[in-house]
């Protein structure tokens, strides 16, 4: 770039540049029409910190949509919102993120930790997951036919709880339609497993009905809508689903006891008077087979009185009117 | 503590006015002396050095860079004069090894340019630097009527493209209308709304930069022509792109 000197002064030189700028610059002896190529040119006062602060200003721009950019894929991504402990009697935990991805999978209880020596999830799909789970549970001999498995949701909000209970139930029993008869008990978490739920599809999703096979016994056609009520009648619909009922499974989970009957289909505590008076029509009745467990919702209850016919076979257990009490 | 109060009142005025910066200048001439000298740890030769040049330029900025917050003024303009003149240096450590023809050969005032033989083209060349200068001083005076020296010029001179291209749009639209021109030397008005409405740039921008857009305007009246054939660029539309 040429310059013309157009005027000089002690300190600095006026410039006229190609591009008819005109600048301040060095005066080195210049004088007025003469044509340099190197000046020095005068710096405008803040120019530098105009750029310095338009950079600093690109730079926090940027750091921030990272920031904005990595907050919301941490908290998609890395942070747990949801753990499903699923209890065989191996108990595991599996942490879920946003998306539902299985971000980490752990052993609760020995057996849990047993068996999950050795294994790494196939993929980050929570149904995947449980499946294998359950494979190798049935692999290393704690999970067999007539077992149960609970899983117990620990979800942010009801629509989350529900979405994966329905799904991991559906996909479960698709799963173990044709391989393994066990029954499936979903739980929500925080609810304590023994209490009486006051929202049914809150406290646990129904399971699915399968076929029960009982020797002797044959489960009702169309199991009535209303239980009827012995003696207390306003009371028998609204009773809440026992403690023992509910806790039964867990304690029944411990591979190589023997499962402890309950009184699913003869159903709860509350319909007591019931079975101890005709323990063994209840099936013909029908009413507290279906009243009791699967109205109610228990949990438990629930899914023993549809699921699986293991408990009713049993028939010493459920003879026994003491096992009721 | 006065004469730094006083020196800091010299200042303020010098930011305002070239004239004022340049007396600033030739009074403190010693001090920026001793700063280069420090800097360069030998002795100045006299109107001859450079790195003095660019000392001065550097207490030149520090007058229109100063704040009273930034503590006194002279450390401030010393420390500028250094990071001037290490810029400087850095920038020459590129043609290390290069002798310049301006070095002086002795006491005689001879420069090693003067042992070459003179070229053929120095006599046009001093012919055309005359040329040049009678334009220049012509432009000078033309710029008086209205008020503007360069300096003024040099400090309303856009910097933006944006802007000055603009103001480029004006300068072309001017050369080619020379009723405009003739009426602008006529009534000394430098005619905003007409050239704001036609040029399609908005007034403030040309309010902004009157006095550059005055000098523009002359140079594309009649008389300048050395001067208009260095904005060749410009004149064409080129300078921008």
């Amino acid at each position: 770039m040429k310059y013309i000197i157009m005027e000089c002064h002690t300190s600095y030189a006026v410039l006229l540049d190609e591009r008819g700028r005109f600048w301040k610059a060095a005066n080195r002896q210049y004088e007025v029409g003469q044509t340099v190529e190197n000046p020095v040119l005068m710096r405008e006062p803040g120019a530098g910190k105009k750029t310095r602060i338009r950079a600093v200003m690109g730079i926090a721009a940027a750091a921030a949509c990272f920031l904005l950019a990595f907050t919301g894929y941490y908290r998609d991504y890395m942070v747990m919102n949801t753990a499903i402990c699923m209890t065989i009697n191996p108990s595991v935990r599996m942490e879920l993120n946003r998306k539902g991805q299985v971000m980490n999978v752990a052993g609760v209880n020995e057996d849990g930790r047993a068996l999950l020596e050795g294994y790494r999830p196939g993929s980050s799909d929570r149904l995947a997951v449980a499946r294998e789970l359950i494979e190798r549970a049935v692999e290393m001999g704690y999970l067999s036919a007539g077992g149960k498995i609970v899983l117990d949701i620990d979800a942010p909000d009801d629509a989350a709880f529900q979405k994966y209970g329905v799904e991991l139930r559906t996909g479960l029993a698709d799963y173990l339609t044709d391989t393994l008869e066990v029954e499936i008990q979903i739980f929500r978490h925080g609810d304590a497993v023994g209490e009486a739920p006051e929202e049914p599809d809150r406290e646990t999703l129904p399971p699915e009905p399968l076929e029960i096979e009982i020797e002797g016994i044959k489960p009702p056609e169309q199991p009535p809508e209303e239980a009827p009520k012995p003696e207390s009648p306003d009371a028998a619909p609204e009773q809440p689903a026992p403690k023992t009922g509910t806790e039964q499974p867990r304690q029944d989970l411990v591979p190589g006891e023997t499962p402890v009957h309950t009184p699913d289909h003869g159903g709860d505590s509350g319909n007591d008077s019931g079975l101890h008076e005709d323990s063994g029509s209840d099936y013909g009745d029908g009413s507290n087979y279906s009243g009791s467990g699967y109205g109610e919702g228990s949990g438990y209850d629930g899914g023993s009185d549809y699921g699986k016919g293991s408990n009713y076979d049993s028939g010493s257990a459920y003879d026994s009117s003491s096992d009721y009490e | 503590m006065q004469e730094e109060y006083v020196l800091v009142s010299q200042v303020y005025a010098a930011k305002e006015d070239m004239e004022a910066a340049d007396r600033l200048i030739g009074s403190y001439l010693p001090f920026i002396r001793s700063e280069t000298a420090k800097y360069l740890k030998r002795q100045l030769i006299e109107e001859n050095d450079d790195e003095l040049s660019i000392a001065m330029i550097a207490f030149h900025e520090a007058i229109r860079g100063y704040a009273k917050g930034r503590g006194a003024f002279l450390p401030f303009a010393s420390m500028l004069i250094k990071s001037r003149l290490t810029d400087h240096m850095r920038r020459e450590r590129r043609h290390r090894g290069h002798v310049s023809l301006d070095t002086p050969l002795g006491e005689d005032g001879d420069t090693l340019g003067m042992q070459f033989p003179a070229q053929g083209d120095e006599q046009e060349a001093l012919v055309s630097r005359d040329a040049t200068r009678a334009e220049i001083e012509e432009l000078a005076r033309q710029l008086a009527y209205f008020g503007v020296s360069f300096t003024d010029v040099a400090e309303n001179c856009p910097r933006q493209k944006r802007t000055l291209h603009a103001c480029h749009k004006v300068m072309e639209y001017a050369k080619n209308d020379p009723e405009l021109l003739e009426e602008f030397l006529r009534t000394k008005r430098f005619p905003v709304t007409r050239l704001s409405r036609e040029c399609h740039v908005e007034k403030k921008t040309l309010e902004r930069h009157r006095k550059y857009l005055v000098a523009l305007l002359l140079i594309c009246t009649n008389g300048y022509e050395i001067i208009r054939g260095h904005l060749k660029h410009v004149l064409k539309g080129g300078a921008d792109r």
